[in-house]
């Protein structure tokens, strides 16, 4: 016999008697710690049951090899010998009192070879014909020597909590989720894991830095496709403590236990986007942020004909979600990651680069599963935030000041808005009228520019512009009788759970800027900052809404008016300045001759 | 004398004596598969559709094929014999089309053709490195199985994520729906 040979049948006997060899070991580990209870004397070995406490699917058990199967249920006893076999979308849940417990996963035999407590010391053996099997012990307490088996491996438990795989035609696999584990094959003993953290080991390798080496991949979306600020957006994930891993069936990098951006943080950081929508939760959830949007003019967009006449204006055409192909859109919409929560919760940013393209957006949030959690919803353009606004106007003289919510329309153009907050200017009251409708003539819609889409009619109006100052409108008179501009929210909190979705819609016109929002006395029609006007009727008559049709045309050829004059006063004060730069020009040149 | 390969054949497919739709019979079924050295056609076909639908009423083999092919699982020319060892190739062509695998750019062009299906199966873990023509033992096809179930629940550590429920006492969460993004929620009207 060769020496190659007698090496082989050594090893083969190594791994066939490894219940041996981690015995061995394990009363080394012992002995090199205190041991948690005082050992008894050894004495007659007690048999210890296992109890069936869950039941998933199709599973059979049977208390030795020459008794038939029977279906396990939750209260069934099962001994030393007992057997379980579990069938595909099936797996079972035993504890061995006080703190031992076996979960066995699908199409898996598993048999309990040994279950007993000998003086201090339990002893369970486990082995698997193919499968998962995980086993956990609850809490340190009594010494226990707890080892899993399968044909081709052992996984001798030292911590708290591991998982055995083995099932051909796949690479045998061990993890160890909290504590140690000795993993032994034929050719080698590893320790997997260690106290503080968990570690995993395949077979095929010889420990588990190699098996981490392995499972580190390339961003298959084209790493060095990003922008600067995307890159710094997906590092300072990492930087924050999360990891970041590839997910290949949702074909997007995930990244848990990284917390999310504080306020401060969030105005602070440097948003990937030209548009920026960000989700942010402080629980242990996941949340996944949903854009739907259509691109174009929202003004255009609402007001276009329609074949049916009770079909919704809005039509979204793109989607965006954080995973399963639809983390980009054709417009340039993306979403780099897909954050799994953590402790701290987490976030996402729905994003579109520079130049963002106009459209209607609709910002929605889905709690996909965990806690229940308070969810911050805030969205950026063009580095500045965004207001989650609607504004409601009332003939009874109250003045939109906070306001905040979903606006949601209806094929005649009518809105509600829920959560709406109004300030009362007499008592300086705030106070809330949440899924309030708003009939018609008493809700005007506007960008954050004060661009009315539709007037207090629900007739759309383009290019309108409300410019207080110089062009008061009828708007004006009715949303904002002092003429003060009040900042609305830039934030809003919702509570999800369950499967809840919550959505806001933002539209990005053309020409679209941010005002400031910090407020500041415009006067109306010249009236002094503080006097009310007098609120137009509910239900105008014919006579009134023809009167109010053709103060509008008065304000739009006098924006257009003043429009030209502006573009005239500039061409004129650039002219003056390039005649001013020659002039000088023309003495510096006489001087330094 | 003519010399040639013979695909791997069974004397008697499992499902001949354990093709019951009872769950005791498709226990049985499984575990006695978990020790043939070969999976015939006819049990594979049989644990396919025990996977996907739950059971197999079928009254044969040849209505076990009809039934695939009319899913778009099998091709329409199929016609290898009960006996026979299964094809990865063809058990690789019907996982990518039950999991909507889209695949790379070979797959995208040509399709799911044997070749293509078992390199992105392979990519995706669902496989072992094989050959299309490469057939599967007993236990091998179990693993495949259980592989795609792991794959179409998005975890292979479902038994933690339900003990740690249990230890909380807490309900089970709602599993997330792969392959279903969330439904655009567009504005509309509650009135």
């Amino acid at each position: 016999m060769s020496r190659q040979r007698t090496r082989q049948m050594i090893a083969a006997a190594v791994a066939a008697t490894a219940l041996s060899v981690s015995l061995g070991s394990h009363r080394r580990a012992v002995a090199a710690q205190p041991p948690a209870t005082q050992a008894a004397p050894a004495g007659d070995a007690t048999a210890m049951k296992a109890k069936v406490v869950d039941v998933q699917g199709s599973v059979r058990v049977r208390t030795a090899s020459d008794q038939p199967w029977q279906a396990a249920t939750v209260g069934m006893e099962v001994g030393e010998g007992a057997e379980f076999r579990t069938g595909p979308r099936s797996s079972v849940r035993c504890v061995i009192p006080p703190d031992q417990e076996i979960i066995i996963d699908r199409l898996t035999t598993m048999k309990i070879s040994e279950a007993i407590q000998q003086g201090g010391t339990i002893k369970t053996d486990l082995t698997m014909k193919y499968g998962r099997t995980q086993y956990n012990i609850q809490a340190a307490g009594a010494q226990h020597e707890a080892t899993i088996r399968s044909p081709s491996s052992t996984l001798a438990v030292r911590g708290t909590r591991v998982m055995l795989y083995d099932q051909p035609p796949f690479t045998p696999e061990a993890r160890s989720f909290i504590g140690r584990a000795v993993f032994t094959d034929a050719k080698k003993q590893i320790a997997v894991g260690s106290p503080t953290r968990g570690a995993r080991i395949l077979s095929d390798r010889n420990n588990t830095a190699e098996t981490a080496l392995d499972e580190t991949v390339v961003d298959p979306v084209y790493a060095a496709a990003r922008t600067s600020s995307e890159a710094q957006y997906v590092a300072q994930e990492t930087s924050r403590g999360g990891v970041v891993r590839f997910d290949e069936r949702l074909g997007i990098n995930t990244v848990r236990n990284s917390p999310p951006l504080t306020d401060r943080e969030l105005v602070a950081s440097a948003l990937p986007g030209d548009l920026n929508f960000v989700l942010r939760w402080d629980s242990n959830a996941d949340l996944d942020i949903s854009i739907v949007d259509e691109v174009g003019d929202p003004g255009v967009l609402l007001t276009r004909p329609l074949r049916n006449p009770k079909a919704m204006a809005f039509a979204p055409n793109e989607t965006l979600y954080p995973g399963l192909g639809l983390n980009t859109t054709s417009s340039g919409g993306r979403i780099l990651f897909n954050h799994r929560g953590g402790a701290s919760g987490g976030q996402e940013i729905a994003f579109w680069p520079s130049p963002a393209p106009h459209g209607i957006y609709s910002f929605q949030a889905l709690h996909a599963s965990g806690d229940t959690t308070a969810a911050k919803f805030n969205a950026f353009y063009q580095g500045r935030a965004l207001e989650i606004q609607a504004q409601k106007v009332t003939p009874d003289g109250l003045e939109p000041a906070i306001s905040a919510g979903v606006i949601r329309f209806n094929q005649d153009f009518k809105y509600f808005v829920y959560d709406a907050k109004f300030l009362d200017p007499s008592s300086g009251e705030i106070f809330t009228q949440p899924d309030t409708p708003i009939n018609e003539g008493e809700f005007v819609l506007t960008d954050a520019n004060g661009n009315l889409l539709f007037d207090r009619n629900g007739n759309p109006q383009l290019n309108s512009v409300y410019d207080p100052v110089n062009n008061p409108t009828v708007f004006d008179a009715i949303e904002n009788p002092t003429g003060v501009r009040v900042a609305a929210p830039t934030q809003v909190v919702r509570t999800l759970g369950g499967g809840d979705t919550v959505s806001f819609s933002f539209f990005i016109p053309p020409d679209f800027t941010i005002p400031d929002l910090t407020g500041g006395e415009t006067g109306g029609d010249g009236a002094a900052a503080g006097q009310r006007r007098q609120a137009p009727p509910i239900n105008p008559t014919k006579a009134q809404r023809r009167e109010m049709q053709k103060e509008a045309r008065a304000q739009k050829r006098a924006v257009a008016a003043a429009e030209a004059a502006s573009k005239r006063n500039a061409a004129r004060e650039a002219k003056a300045q390039k005649a001013q730069a020659a002039r000088e020009a023309k003495v510096a040149a006489k001087a330094s001759r | 004398m003519v010399v040639g390969c013979q695909a791997a054949r069974v004397d008697q497919p499992v499902v001949a004596k354990l093709g019951g739709v009872d769950p005791d019979t498709q226990m049985d079924f499984w575990h006695t598969l978990a020790d043939q050295s070969v999976t015939s056609n006819d049990d594979a076909l049989h644990g396919l559709l025990i996977y996907l639908d739950g059971s197999d009423d079928s009254q044969g083999y040849d209505q076990r094929v009809q039934k695939l092919i009319d899913r778009g699982l099998l091709p329409a020319n199929f016609s290898s014999p009960a006996e026979e060892g299964v094809t990865r190739g063809t058990l690789a062509v019907a996982l990518v089309k039950t999991l909507k695998v889209r695949g790379g750019l070979m797959m995208s062009l040509f399709g799911p053709n044997p070749r293509y299906a078992v390199k992105e199966l392979e990519f995706l873990d669902l496989f072992p490195p094989s050959s299309p023509n490469q057939t599967f033992s007993g236990t091998e096809f179990l693993g495949v199985i259980g592989k795609l179930e792991d794959y179409q629940r998005g975890s292979d550590f479902v038994a933690d994520d339900k003990a740690e429920q249990l230890d909380k006492g807490m309900p089970q969460p709602t599993p997330a729906q792969p392959g279903q993004p969330p439904q655009p929620i567009a504005p509309q009207s509650t009135q």
